[in-house]
């Protein structure tokens, strides 16, 4: 697996509100975009990510177990703990709480092949792919699903709207995950070039800097953060 | 492709209030209780509340500046309001603002919970109704903020009174405020007619053969189109708009002021 994140042009790394990481020997991985709009976005997209990948969650694809894990580790957090200043907006931050997508893949072993099932909540998708041609999308499958709106994991409330899906991979299959901007060009662009998906297999970290750079300039992808990960299927 | 600048440290958004403060305020407002001028200071506040809300990414660093903020009040004479901030320019950084409310009140969220909720402007109601004035100094405001500020999303002015202008026709200095732009858009020019009466609200037309008077077709036709963007954003809070949608409400009661101004002051994409 390769995954890789970058923030908003011009942005430095740790002002990226994508968290993206993944666990080969769990044969697993995650993606989340935190939302902007609330505060500590960066921190509940990462803890979202984490508790996704924490050995000791016995249902990885059970949202609401991965919500409890996350928030505990987000409430646990230095910037969690109450403050001593007199500002007003504090609590009241706390009280709405941070916005997030979720993704989370598995892949396991079944006597049907290798199996990767996934959640999601809100617009990043999985994309399952063989020899370069889209097998699945989930849970978006055309541009025009993409919005200002998607729905979003909160780290005050429990988590509505899950979307699971599940397929079966070959040998030499590729899964990607990817946040909204992307996968948003990636879908659009894949119905006029059918080398669209070969072509995000093939990106490593510096061509992947540079497409970002000039997709965004053209006005082709959204300047927004990018993560993406690529997991191929190997014997 | 305009309206589409991000918002952020480097390129900061503007909003400007224009509050009418004329005697006449001080009467009852149709359909909500309370005067037409403690209305208005109520929903302007909420809405400088949300901005600095959303201004905030790390509760302990506080507000950033994503944005500049102005209060004009118009009764009588023309004045800055948000005198809680030691300064004398019209327009305040949004880390400014949340940094210095007026006064902090206690309230009671819906769910039970005690809040604090800042408050930076209070309701007068006193005088004539200089509008002109008011749009002469917005203009002034405005095109200083853009000469620092070229490229960035172009500001965003909302006047919100209940009657006629008293000094004069607003039409020009409406058009000469929505002459000004960035390179990401013109200045948006939006206004709200408060209502005297429980009555039918009528926001966001797209033209004026439903508006009942000459003052309600004036102040139609000196409001700004909406972007599309903001077609959508209303749209999805509920308005029937139609394309060609302008930034107007009229006889509007506390609640469709209040969606008026959530509308009125969202931006094309999120602050950074």
């Amino acid at each position: 697996m390769v995954a890789f994140r970058e923030p908003k042009d011009g942005y430095e790394n740790n002002d990226c509100e994508d968290a993206v990481g993944y666990d080969s020997g769990l044969r697993a991985f995650s993606v989340s975009d935190g939302a902007s709009a609330s505060a500590r976005a960066s921190e509940w997209s990462g803890s979202l990510v984490q508790a996704f990948l924490e050995p000791e969650l016995t249902n990885r694809l059970d949202p609401f177990s991965c919500w409890e894990l996350a928030r505990n580790k987000f409430e646990s957090l230095p910037d969690s703990a109450e403050t001593t200043t007199t500002d007003w907006w504090s609590s009241e931050v706390t009280r709405r709480g941070a916005f997030a997508t979720f993704l989370g893949v598995t892949i396991s072993e079944e006597t049907s092949g290798y199996v990767w099932k996934s959640v999601a909540i809100g617009d990043t998708c999985v994309f399952h792919l063989r020899n370069g041609e889209l097998l699945a999308s989930s849970p978006l499958k055309d541009p025009s699903e993409f919005g200002s709106a998607p729905n979003l994991v909160s780290s005050s409330s429990l988590p509505t709207g899950a979307v699971q899906s599940s397929g079966v991979c070959e040998i030499g299959d590729t899964l990607l995950g990817i946040s909204d901007a992307l996968a948003a060009w990636a879908l659009k662009r894949s119905k006029s070039n059918n080398d669209t998906w070969n072509f995000i297999c093939r990106l490593q970290q510096e061509p992947f800097r540079s497409f970002l750079r000039a997709a965004r300039a053209s006005g082709e992808l959204e300047d927004d953060d990018v993560s993406l990960i690529r997991c191929q299927i190997i014997q | 492709m305009p309206f589409e600048k991000r918002i952020d440290r480097e390129s900061p958004g503007c909003i400007l209030f224009l509050i009418d403060q004329s005697w006449s305020m001080a009467d009852d407002m149709g359909g909500s209780p309370g005067s037409k001028a403690d209305n208005v200071a109520g929903v302007v506040n909420s809405v400088l509340y949300e901005l600095v809300l959303r201004c905030i990414k790390n509760p302990e660093e506080g507000p950033r500046h994503y944005y500049d903020v102005g209060v004009i009040g118009y009764g009588g004479s023309v004045q800055r309001e948000l005198f809680s901030i030691n300064t004398q320019s019209i327009l305040v950084g949004s880390d400014e603002l949340g940094q210095n409310p007026l006064a902090i009140r206690e309230v009671i969220n819906s769910d039970g919970t005690q809040a604090k909720r800042p408050i930076w402007v209070e309701a007068q109601a006193s005088g004539s109704t200089p509008m002109c004035g008011a749009l002469d100094l917005a203009g002034a405001t405005v095109a200083e903020w853009i000469s620092r500020h070229p490229t960035s999303f172009p500001p965003i002015v909302i006047n919100v009174g209940d009657g006629e202008s008293t000094d004069g026709d607003p039409t020009p200095w409406a058009q000469r405020l929505q002459g000004l732009s960035t390179s990401d858009g013109s200045v948006m020019f939006f206004n709200v007619n408060i209502s005297e009466s429980a009555g039918e609200s009528i926001c966001f037309p797209e033209s004026a053969r439903d508006l009942p008077d000459d003052l309600a077709r004036m102040l139609f036709s000196i409001s700004s189109p909406l972007p599309d963007y903001m077609l959508s954003i209303a749209s999805a809070s509920g308005f029937p708009v139609q394309p060609g949608a302008r930034g107007f409400a009229f006889n509007a009661d506390f609640a469709a002021v209040a969606s008026f101004l959530r509308v009125g002051t969202s931006t094309a994409q999120m602050e950074r």
